[in-house]
């Protein structure tokens, strides 16, 4: 039999004790006493006594024990350091991030006129006319032999072919000079004065002339410079001179009709801006570059994907070669890349070149902050015709360097950023620790990377709650360059102020920004396979400062027996409660017990509220220095 | 306190039992939890009944 039914024989026997007293008396006084002493110690209900009756139904309500261990063990993120304190605890995994096309640079553009601008002409050359003294004084060939005084005399124009020019048909100068020396060995003086015309054959226009207007005497040589600016000089024309002789002036001399003084014509070069010609051979070379303004400097750099478009129009009237040489762009073999190119006049070129494979490499400077190219035109015509050049003729010419990746690079960076996928990741804090405003959190950002550059942690850590609020904190660190060769290089950085972010108690935390590569201040390596990765470590001691606060339980039902419901029914007299409560925490809570028969009305409107119970906090144990001795408050409700 | 006018909750079952705890703040003060930590709470309702001697 149990104790159950035990207890309830014995309560059925109770209530007709009336009846069957006055049929057994001796079972009355003896063996209800014997069963009394038997029972009273197995039953929940204390034994009546006389003269009340009355017993105890005990109905257990709480009995619980929350241990911070026990929470610890529950929370995958809570932990217990080597102290024995508890500590919050969270990581994100920042995944191997490989560099991969971040090496690139561009597109660069750039269009060039490729005009002659200055159109060169070599020196026509000189020539050296010759007068004798029967040309400008006819008298002398019936005096040539005798002595005699040649009285003063005008310089009829005499004019000569100068040797026609085979570079052009003409030319219209935009600089240039020619300079004309009279050498005088006759025995009479020339001038004042003696002019000197160039006249073009053609159309008798005038292309320079000068004076002398000092005498040139015997023996002596004189030389005037024409300027040629903004004439137009033809291939053919001739030198004309005129003037006036003072002659012998009154002393006789020995006519030799021979004797003779020359005029030389020497051209300097010529800067034209128009040439008209049957057989155009002019070379020109126009150095130019493409800026490369970027975050990369070049010493040398494999490139992993990019080329060069480029168009080319011809506006001469002439086909024209074009060598295009990128004198820093090579091939494996160490080739300069070059196009030669023949374009019609008035047409177009357009081509791709592909660079995969091909180096970058600096030439002249350390770094490649520009990319040269040079242009070599040759005009050439393939017909008797004339053709006609002006200086502003030109190919125009229009490159694109397309955004160009490398797979190496040597040189200098300059805050190339890696972009942190960002990791994030759901956060479970633990209800309890709800309200907290923690003391301190530990931040440790384990980096492991092989880039053999300084780099920048430009990144931002934030954690948002249920609200929606969110905390942020910037991470901007430096990771020293990993030492080139070395397979991984591991660095640290702790922060011990990211409390704020779980005071928010964070439903979600996240990592975004970048790693910025690079401060153009250090020449390294680095490779498309270099690599950052990390850990990101969050640790929070449970040392907190509370604010007043709420705790509630969720309801707990309590079952009570039918058979015990009856009696409680049928019989309850009075009923009290007692609470013990033993408390370690450094803090002591208000306790209250509220019952209901209703689920929902228990904290809403309970029928029976127990408390509130002021239980005292843990005291600290002295010779622990930190840890709590429990109190204890029991109290009878 | 249970009062005479809350024991016929008792006659119910089941009944629902709630706890509330009310923590007064640390005001300002910084305060740890260890692993040991805990609080402990135990409750007992006893009910006196009695038998009924005239039936």
């Amino acid at each position: 039999m149990t104790h159950k039914k035990v207890c309830l024989a014995l309560f059925e026997i109770f209530k007709y004790r009336a009846r069957l007293q006055k049929y057994l008396i001796i079972y009355y006084f003896i063996f209800i006493p014997v069963i009394l002493i038997f029972l009273i110690s197995q039953c929940t209900f204390k034994a009546p006594k006389a003269p009340s009756w009355e017993t105890e139904v005990t109905i257990p309500l709480i009995a619980k024990q929350y241990t911070m261990k026990e929470l610890a063990e529950k929370e995958n993120n809570l932990s217990i350091d080597s102290t024995g304190l508890l500590e919050y605890g969270t990581e994100l995994t920042i995944p191997r991030h490989e560099i991969g096309n971040r090496l690139a640079m561009g597109p660069f553009s750039k269009e060039t006129t490729l005009n002659i601008r200055k159109l060169k002409i070599l020196s026509p050359g000189s020539h050296s006319f010759e007068y004798k003294l029967n040309d400008v004084y006819p008298q002398a060939e019936i005096l040539h032999g005798q002595t005699a005084i040649i009285p003063p005399f005008d310089l009829s124009p005499i004019s000569k072919n100068y040797p026609e020019i085979p570079l052009f048909h003409s030319i219209f100068i935009d600089s240039g000079n020619v300079r004309i020396t009279i050498r005088n060995n006759l025995i009479i003086s020339l001038g004042v004065p003696i002019n000197v015309r160039l006249i073009n054959l053609s159309d008798s226009s005038l292309i320079g002339e000068t004076t002398f207007s000092e005498k040139i005497t015997t023996g002596q040589s004189v030389s005037r410079t024409i300027t040629l600016d903004n004439k137009t000089l033809r291939n053919q024309f001739v030198v004309q001179i005129s003037g006036s002789s003072s002659g012998t002036e009154g002393v006789a001399r020995f006519i030799d009709k021979n004797s003779s003084f020359t005029v030389e014509v020497m051209f300097s070069d010529l800067i034209v801006s128009e040439i008209s010609t049957q057989n155009p051979q002019f070379n020109y070379t126009i150095s130019d570059s493409i800026e490369l303004t970027d975050s990369l400097l070049i010493r040398d750099a494999l490139v992993k994907k990019g080329q060069i478009e480029y168009l080319l129009r011809n506006d001469f009237e002439v086909i024209v070669h074009v060598v295009m040489l990128f004198p820093n762009i090579f091939t494996e073999q160490g080739i300069a890349l070059s196009e030669t190119l023949h374009i019609v006049p008035k047409q177009s070129i357009e081509k791709t070149i592909n660079l995969d494979g091909f180096h970058f490499k600096a030439i002249e400077r350390d770094e490649l902050d520009h990319l040269k190219v040079t242009w070599t035109i040759n005009l050439a015509s393939e017909s008797d015709k004339i053709f006609t050049i002006r200086s502003l003729d030109a190919v125009e010419a229009s490159i694109h360097l397309s955004r160009t990746a490398f797979s190496y690079l040597t040189g200098r960076l300059y805050r190339i950023p890696l972009k942190i996928d960002p990791p994030e990741k759901s956060l479970k804090i633990p209800s309890e620790l709800d309200s907290l405003k923690l003391a301190g959190a530990l931040l440790n950002l384990r980096f492991r990377y092989n880039i053999s550059f300084l780099m920048v942690t430009d990144l931002t850590l934030t954690a948002i709650n249920a609200k929606g609020d969110s905390v942020s904190i910037r991470l901007e660190k430096t990771l020293p360059a990993a030492p080139p060769g070395e397979q991984e290089k591991a660095f640290l950085i702790q922060l011990d102020n990211a409390a704020p972010l779980f005071n928010i108690v964070p439903t979600q935390i996240k990592l975004t920004g970048h790693i910025l590569i690079g401060n153009r201040s250090e020449i390294s390596t680095i490779s498309e396979f270099d690599f950052a990765a990390g850990k990101l470590q969050l640790t929070v001691p449970l040392e907190f400062i509370l604010p007043s606060q709420l705790v509630q339980s969720n309801p707990r039902a309590v079952t009570i027996d039918e058979d015990y419901r009856e009696i409680i029914k049928d019989h309850i007299i009075s009923g009290y409660a007692e609470v013990s409560i033993q408390n370690r925490l450094p803090l002591g809570p208000a306790v209250e017990i509220l019952i209901s028969p209703e689920i929902d009305s228990v904290y809403v409107s309970p029928e029976i509220r127990l408390g509130p119970i002021i239980v005292s906090k843990g005291e600290i144990d002295p010779t622990t220095e930190g840890l709590f001795i429990p109190s204890i408050d029991n109290q009878k409700l | 306190m249970i009062g005479e006018e809350d024991l016929p909750v008792f006659e119910q079952s089941p009944i629902y039992v709630g706890l509330v705890l009310r923590y007064p703040g640390t005001y300002g003060q910084y305060v740890a939890i260890y692993e040991d930590d805990f609080i402990d709470i135990n409750a007992l309702v006893y009910l006196k009944v009695l038998a009924d001697i005239e039936k």
